[in-house]
C-alpha cells in the first residue's frame, strides 16, 4: 500500500514534469515562430490572431498542470478515492468555462478552487494535522504549500490584469508567497 | 554645464587608454586560464592550489574592471544633471502636468533645488556580461575547495577563461563604454536655444525616470545575472552527475541550483509588472520573455524530478533536466541578439 502510494505520487510528478516540458516546448516554438513570421512587422489584427492561438495552447497546458496539481494538493489530507472526483470536478469546470466563454474563464474557474485547496492544506499544516508529504521537515512542507499557493495566485493576478491592473496587491502577495516559500523550503537543506 | 561636460570628458578620455589596458590584461589572464587547464591535465596533483590561485586572479581582474566602471557611473551621476533655467523649469512643469492629465502615469515634476540626475546601474549594455562573469568568478572561487574531482575543476576553469576571453574580444565595456547612453545624452551638452533645450529635456527625462533610474533596473537585471552565473556552475555539476552517480556531486548541484532558482524567480517577478506596464499586451509572447519563461519552467522540472532521484533512471533524467536548464539559459541570452522583440540587442 505504502509503495503504491508513492508510485501514484511518482506518476503525478512525471505528469507534471511532462506537461511543464511541453509548455517549455511551446514557449520555445513561439520564439522561433515570432522570428519566422516577422511578428514585429505584422499588423495588429494578425498579431492578435497569433497571440490568441498561443494563448489557447498555453491555457490548455496550464489547465493540465492545474489538474495534476489538483490531484496533488488534496492528497495531502483527503482519502485517495476522493482525488479522482476532485480532478473530475475541476476538469468539468475547466471545460465548462472554456465552452461558456473562453480559456481565461476556464483557468480562473480552476484556479479558484485549487487556491482554496492549497490554503486548506496550509491551514491544516499550521494547525499541526498529520498530512501526507513525500518529504520530511516542517520548513519544506510549509515552503511547498507557500510556493504552490503563490503560483496559483500569480496565475490569477495575471489573468485578472484587466480588472486589477499591473501591480496589484494580489500580484505582490503571490510574489511574497513564492519567494518566502522558496526560502522556507531551502532552509532545511 | 560646460564644467560638468568637461569633467565627464576627462573621465572618458582616461578610459580611452585605461580600457584597452584592462582588455589586454583580461585577454592575457583568459589565455593563461587555458594554459592552466593544460598544465593541470599533466600535473593533476597541483590542481587544488594552482587552480584556486588562477580563479582568485581572474576574480580580482574582473573586480578591478568592475570598480573602474563603477567610477565611470559615479562620474555620470555627478555630472549628467538635467538642470534647467528657472523660466524653462516653469514651462516644463506645466507641460508635465498637462501630460499627466492625458496619460495613466504622471512624471514627477521638476524641482529646481533637486534637478534630475542620471544614475544608470553598472549593468547596462555589455556591462551586464562583466557583472555576470564577476559573480561567476566569485562563486567558482568559493566552490573550488569543495570539489573532489578534477573534472569539475577543469569545467570551472574553462568557463572562467572563456569569460575573460569573451570580455576582451567581443564585449568592450571599458574601451567603448555605454555607447547608447552617451549618444542619447550628447545633445544635452550642445549649445541649444530655450525651445530646443525643453525638447531635449522632455526626451531625456522620461528615459531617466522609466529606464536608467528606474528601481527595477537596479533589481531585475542583477538578479537574473546572478541566476545565470549560478546556472553555469550548476551545469558543470549536472554534467558530473550525468557521468558519476555520486551523492556529493548531487548535493553540490542542488546547493547551487537553489540560489540560482531563487534569484531567477525573484528577478522575473520584479521585471514582470514593469514589462507589462511599459509594453502592455505586446509583452505576451515576446521572444525574450518566452525564452526566459521556458528556462524557468525547465529549471522547475529539475526540482520536481529531483524528488525521486532514487528511482531507476531518475538520476540521469534529473541531471539531463539540469543540463537543459543551462542550455535554455544560453538560448535566452542568444535570443536577445537573434530574435526581434522588446528585449532586442541591436
Amino acid at each position: 500500500m505504502h509503495k503504491d502510494r508513492y508510485s501514484y505520487d511518482f506518476i503525478l510528478i512525471l505528469l507534471a514534469v511532462g506537461l511543464m516540458f511541453l509548455l517549455s516546448l511551446l514557449l520555445l516554438g513561439s520564439t522561433f515562430y515570432f522570428k519566422l513570421l516577422g511578428l514585429g512587422q505584422l499588423a495588429p489584427a494578425q498579431k492578435g490572431l497569433y497571440e490568441g492561438v498561443l494563448n489557447r495552447l498555453a491555457a490548455a497546458l496550464l489547465g493540465g498542470i492545474l489538474l495534476v496539481l489538483a490531484l496533488c494538493i488534496p492528497r495531502r489530507f483527503l482519502p485517495w478515492k476522493f482525488l479522482y472526483y476532485v480532478a473530475l470536478a475541476l476538469g468539468l469546470l475547466f471545460i465548462t468555462g472554456w465552452i461558456v466563454r473562453d480559456w481565461r474563464l476556464a483557468l480562473i474557474l480552476v484556479l479558484l478552487p485549487t487556491g482554496a485547496l492549497q490554503l486548506i492544506t496550509l491551514i491544516l499544516l499550521i494547525t499541526g494535522r498529520k498530512l501526507h508529504f513525500h518529504y520530511e521537515g516542517f520548513g519544506k512542507k510549509f515552503g511547498s504549500c507557500f510556493i504552490h499557493l503563490g503560483l496559483v495566485l500569480l496565475a490569477l493576478s495575471l489573468l485578472l490584469i484587466p480588472y486589477l491592473g499591473f501591480k496589484s496587491a494580489l500580484f505582490w502577495t503571490a510574489a511574497f508567497f513564492l519567494v518566502s516559500g522558496l526560502l522556507c523550503s531551502y532552509k532545511e537543506g | 554645464m560646460t564644467t560638468e561636460f568637461l569633467a565627464l570628458s576627462k573621465v572618458l578620455s582616461v578610459l580611452k587608454w585605461l580600457g584597452p589596458c584592462w582588455e589586454l590584461i583580461l585577454f592575457l589572464v583568459g589565455l593563461s586560464g587555458i594554459g592552466v587547464i593544460f598544465y593541470l591535465g599533466k600535473n593533476p596533483a597541483r590542481a587544488q592550489k594552482v587552480g584556486r590561485l588562477y580563479l582568485g586572479a581572474s576574480a580580482l581582474t574582473l573586480l578591478g574592471v568592475f570598480l573602474t566602471l563603477c567610477y565611470l557611473h559615479l562620474s555620470i551621476y555627478q555630472t549628467v544633471v538635467l538642470k534647467l533655467p528657472p523660466d524653462l523649469a516653469h514651462l516644463v512643469n506645466q507641460w508635465l502636468l498637462g501630460m499627466g492629465k492625458n496619460y495613466a502615469f504622471q512624471l514627477p515634476l521638476y524641482h529646481p533645488s533637486q534637478p534630475p540626475r542620471f544614475a544608470p546601474p553598472p549593468w547596462l549594455g555589455d556591462e551586464k556580461y562583466l557583472f555576470w562573469f564577476l559573480i561567476y568568478s566569485l562563486l567558482a572561487y568559493w566552490a573550488w575547495p569543495k570539489l573532489s574531482k578534477n573534472f569539475f575543476r577543469y569545467g570551472l576553469l574553462f568557463f572562467s577563461a572563456l569569460h575573460l576571453l569573451l570580455l576582451s574580444l567581443f564585449f568592450h565595456p571599458l574601451s567603448n563604454p555605454l555607447p547608447e547612453f552617451l549618444a542619447e545624452i550628447s545633445p544635452w551638452w550642445a549649445p541649444l536655444s530655450a525651445h530646443q533645450r525643453i525638447i531635449v529635456f522632455l526626451k531625456l527625462y522620461p528615459r531617466l525616470i522609466f529606464y536608467y533610474n528606474a528601481p527595477y533596473m537596479w533589481i531585475h537585471p542583477p538578479l537574473l545575472l546572478i541566476a545565470y552565473a549560478t546556472l553555469e556552475l550548476f551545469f558543470v555539476f549536472c554534467l558530473g552527475m550525468f557521468m558519476y552517480e555520486d551523492l556529493q556531486i548531487e548535493k553540490l548541484a542542488y546547493f547551487t541550483a537553489r540560489p540560482g532558482y531563487l534569484a531567477l524567480t525573484l528577478g522575473m517577478l520584479v521585471g514582470l509588472p514593469w514589462a507589462l506596464e511599459a509594453w502592455g499586451s505586446n509583452w505576451w509572447w515576446d521572444p525574450k520573455i518566452s525564452s526566459s519563461l521556458m528556462m524557468w519552467v525547465v529549471f522547475s522540472t529539475y526540482f520536481h524530478a529531483r524528488l525521486y532521484l532514487s528511482r531507476r533512471g531518475m538520476w540521469r533524467f534529473t541531471a539531463l533536466l539540469g543540463i537543459l536548464s543551462f542550455v535554455a539559459m544560453v538560448f535566452t541570452v542568444i535570443a536577445s541578439y537573434l530574435f526581434g522583440g522588446q528585449h532586442t540587442v541591436h
